[in-house]
């Protein structure tokens, strides 16, 4: 009965109710968007680095060298000697080692040049390793491995044919298409990067640089396949690399090792402590979208207070009647808060739903542009809290009308 | 629909103003101490009030690094000459190797197992030698690294190494050294956990380390 | 059997004791009797009703409805008695609007205690059949239907915990003479069938033929009235 006179009610002022409503549903669809996005960017990122010890780069920031290297968010500053690669690959510490050349496309998306250990040693969140969904790891130089996004955005299948455009842009002029890849792998979704890249070996790099000049293709070479198979390609420079320990002790003694490396200036990181660092200087964003989704939340709750308030003023009638008929004044107080509650419960349900269908929507924008994979599931992590609190939130600001109501009840 | 387009360009633009910003801001440091890495590699900013330490745990190992600049240590940066100066850097090797005036664990308790600590940067030849010998067992190849820079750098070096009662049950470390050297202002901590990694900075007033 | 006694009732809205609203030495109704009570407007009706009903706190004095003394009870216990044993009708707004006849029935029942377990359905429907309102208007939100079905369905809602005392504030004045005459009969029968007490306030003294006692609330109370 109690429900039931609550809910007749609001339905009986549904023009009001209505306005509270959206205005409560867009204030828990954006605090919950923004609480999502930023744990599921942590969580993104973090499960992406998981499994490497030490990035190892060119003299640059850490969180640039992070970014460019796995995430493929910006531009390499500088290439490090395959010297040096080698060098540290081999020393006593260092488990394995994963080489990384950028700097070519397809189709937006990036190729990496890299060797076996990539699908050896690479892994990902809580220690999975890359599986093949259909194929195996690239043999011959001219082979490719896809991505699981870049395989089915893009349609192919084993044994395409694909042509690698220079440079990272997506509308690049400068095309690899006298070289073209096949398609010999396709590996399964894994949430990270990986799923937006092209995995060529470093000799499949070098075959397709092999007469071009500053980034621009020497007319007239005749240089064919069979020719650049026979000749042994090994790298001069690769972006970066990627590194396993034996030890993790020995961690922070391989990084300083490495920064004091006497060759060339080198710079190894720590994945998760640079992403420690950008996630301090994303600190004040984050804390300011934090805020400004409190403040709108803040808004909606004193626009439902007034609108309830202002209920009460027309409801005069119905309280002496519901005093007459033997409703103590708390009932009436209990009366409007679960009003509250149920504009608030409907409220969370459609800006829920309403996240969902966002996120649907710009997820693949997301992915590309950001390698972020956020999940539709926005109740997986501190979001339940989250609306317990706006429960408690509501009760507080529905407090004031709830009391005029027991008041008037007197 | 608007709205949300709104909200997400406006994302947007913060991410990328903040990925810009971080090159800047990086860059902007490399720059800084170029000369330094010329010759030593990345030496750290050598910035007053501020240090940098790093924690490792694998297993029940625990390694604890801290590089702070001698100034928040003792208060001054070249060789201790008068009796007083000597007595500060005295007490202040001392109090660096009393690990309960160091570290406090939660969780597990971690028994310290080897303690370095070098201040040859403030002290003279002689009774840096008698320092040395002190510590003589110690063949670490971090010991050798400081063959090529020890003379120049005006750091405190401490290098501590813990054997903890269960490691995977550690939930924090408090560095109450914070407390013991209030000179330090911001302490930089690295750490290394379980395959996880973290950066956290430390003050007087928040001086625990989560691992999490 | 005394229903109703008031020894040296006094009651002022503020505190102060020298505006006294109502001020009644002695009166007394006794069980089953139906008392016709008139006065202009402003003499005090609705707030002696308030206080008969228990909505409103004495200030002084004895106030006994059927055996229990009001002004030893608790706020909450007065609400619980009033649940129980007193129905009552107003001129207007009986009803919650947005309701249908039968829920505002039920609310009228949710608050009272007794037969708690047994389904009120059957004795809603019936009321509503003998208070003459046609099926079809049971579900419809009250606020549809007409003045003289809604007061017709207030004596229903007054009627459904059985009360001993019923309490009617010039439940007729807005309602044409055919409709009060239908009104009056139908809340005649139902006070005869339950053997309540009945007190009647009207300003429209030509209503006053069917009670056992007629009485001027002017003569009754000594307070300023309001």
């Amino acid at each position: 009965m109690f429900i039931k006179l609550a809910l007749q009610s609001l339905i009986n002022r549904k023009g009001s109710v209505v306005m509270t409503i959206l205005a409560m549903t867009v204030s828990i669809f954006v605090l919950l968007g923004v609480e999502h996005v930023r744990h599921q960017a942590k969580e993104s990122f973090t499960n992406t680095v998981s499994g490497t010890d030490l990035i190892v780069g060119a003299r640059t920031g850490s969180v640039n060298l992070l970014l460019y290297s796995v995430f493929r968010v910006g531009t390499p500053t500088n290439n490090i000697t395959w010297d040096s690669f080698q060098r540290i690959s081999s020393s006593r510490n260092v488990e394995w080692a994963i080489p990384i050349s950028l700097g070519d496309s397809h189709k937006g998306y990036r190729v990496i040049g890299t060797n076996h250990d990539y699908f050896k040693y690479f892994s990902y969140g809580n220690k999975r390793s890359l599986t093949f969904l259909e194929g195996k790891p690239f043999e011959k130089m001219l082979d490719v491995v896809l991505g699981f996004d870049v395989a089915t955005k893009l349609g192919y299948k084993l044994g395409d044919k694909i042509v690698v455009a220079h440079g990272v842009s997506k509308t690049s002029f400068s095309l690899h298409d006298d070289r073209p890849f096949t398609v010999v792998g396709i590996l399964e979704p894994t949430g990270t990067p990986v799923d937006q890249s092209l995995h060529v070996s470093l000799q499949g790099i070098e075959a397709i640089h092999i007469d071009w000049k500053q980034g621009v293709k020497i007319r007239g070479s005749t240089l064919t396949i069979e020719q650049i198979e026979k000749m042994t390609l090994e790298p001069k420079t690769i972006t970066a690399f990627m590194v396993g320990l034996k030890s993790r002790i020995a961690t922070f003694r391989v990084q300083r090792a490495i920064n004091n490396y006497n060759k060339e200036p080198l710079m190894a990181i720590l994945p998760g402590v640079a992403l420690s660092e950008l996630w301090q200087m994303m600190g004040i964003l984050e804390n300011t979208l934090r805020l400004v989704s409190a403040l709108v939340l803040v808004a909606a709750l004193l626009g439902l207070s007034a609108m309830l308030l202002a209920s009460i003023r027309e409801r005069q009638q119905e309280i002496r009647l519901l005093r007459v008929v033997g409703a103590p004044p708390f009932f009436l107080f209990l009366l409007i808060e679960l009003e509250a509650i149920l504009i608030s419960l409907t409220s969370i349900f459609l800006g829920a739903i309403m996240l969902y269908f966002c996120l649907e929507l710009v997820r693949d924008l997301l992915i590309s542009h950001f390698g972020l994979h956020i999940t539709s599931n926005i109740f997986s992590n501190s979001s339940p809290i989250f609306l317990i609190f706006v429960i408690f939130a509501t009760l507080l600001a529905a407090a004031v009308p709830s009391f005029t109501a027991y008041k008037s009840g007197k | 629909m608007r709205i949300i387009t709104l909200l997400f360009s406006f994302s947007l633009l913060i991410c990328s103003y903040c990925f810009a910003g971080s090159h800047e801001h990086d860059e902007h440091h490399h720059d800084e101490h170029h000369d330094d890495e010329e010759k030593h590699g990345t030496q750290d900013a050598h910035l007053h009030g501020y240090a940098e330490a790093n924690v490792v745990i694998d297993g029940n190992s625990l390694e604890f690094n801290l590089d702070s600049p001698s100034a928040n240590i003792v208060g001054f940066e070249y060789e201790a000459s008068t009796q007083s100066e000597i007595d500060t850097v005295k007490a202040a090797e001392k109090t660096l190797k009393n690990t309960k005036k160091m570290f406090s664990f939660k969780g597990t308790s971690c028994q310290a197992k080897k303690v370095l600590v070098d201040v040859s940067a403030l002290l003279d030849k002689k009774t840096d030698a008698a320092h040395n010998t002190e510590h003589d067992h110690h063949d670490e190849h971090h010991h050798d690294e400081h063959g090529d820079d020890g003379e120049v750098h005006s750091d405190v070096e401490a290098n501590y190494q813990f054997v903890c009662k269960d490691g995977s049950k550690l939930k924090s470390i408090a560095l109450v050294l914070l407390n013991s050297f209030p000179a330090i202002e911001t302490l930089k901590v690295d750490w290394v956990k379980d395959g996880k990694q973290g950066s956290v900075k430390l003050s007087g007033k928040s001086n625990e380390v989560e691992f999490k | 059997m005394i229903a109703l006694e008031l020894q040296n009732v006094r009651f002022c809205y503020h505190s102060s004791q020298d505006d006294l609203t109502i001020n009644i030495e002695h009166w007394s109704v006794k069980k089953g009797e139906r008392v016709f009570i008139h006065g202009p407007s402003g003499c005090g009706k609705s707030t002696m009703l308030n206080l008969l009903s228990g909505i409103l706190p004495v200030s002084n004095g004895s106030l006994c409805v059927l055996g229990k003394n009001l002004e030893k009870m608790s706020n909450r216990e007065r609400d619980r008695f009033r649940a129980n044993h007193i129905g009552y009708v107003f001129q207007q707004f009986n009803l919650i609007p947005y309701l249908d006849a039968i829920n505002n029935i039920q609310l009228a029942r949710h608050f009272c205690n007794k037969n708690k377990h047994h389904d009120p359905r059957e004795e809603i429907e019936e009321l509503l059949q003998s208070l003459n309102i046609a099926q079809s208007d049971w579900r419809k939100p009250t606020s549809r239907l007409s003045v003289g079905q809604q007061q017709r369905i207030a004596i229903a809602r007054a009627f459904i915990n059985t009360p001993e005392l019923l309490i009617a504030d010039e439940p007729t004045s807005s309602l044409d003479s055919n409709n009060r005459d239908h009104f009056m009969s139908a809340l005649q029968s139902l006070v005869t069938k339950h053997q309540a007490t009945l007190i009647f306030v009207s300003h429209d003294t030509t209503l006053a033929k069917n009670f056992d006692r007629k009485e001027s609330l002017n003569n009754l109370n000594k307070g300023s009235g309001i």
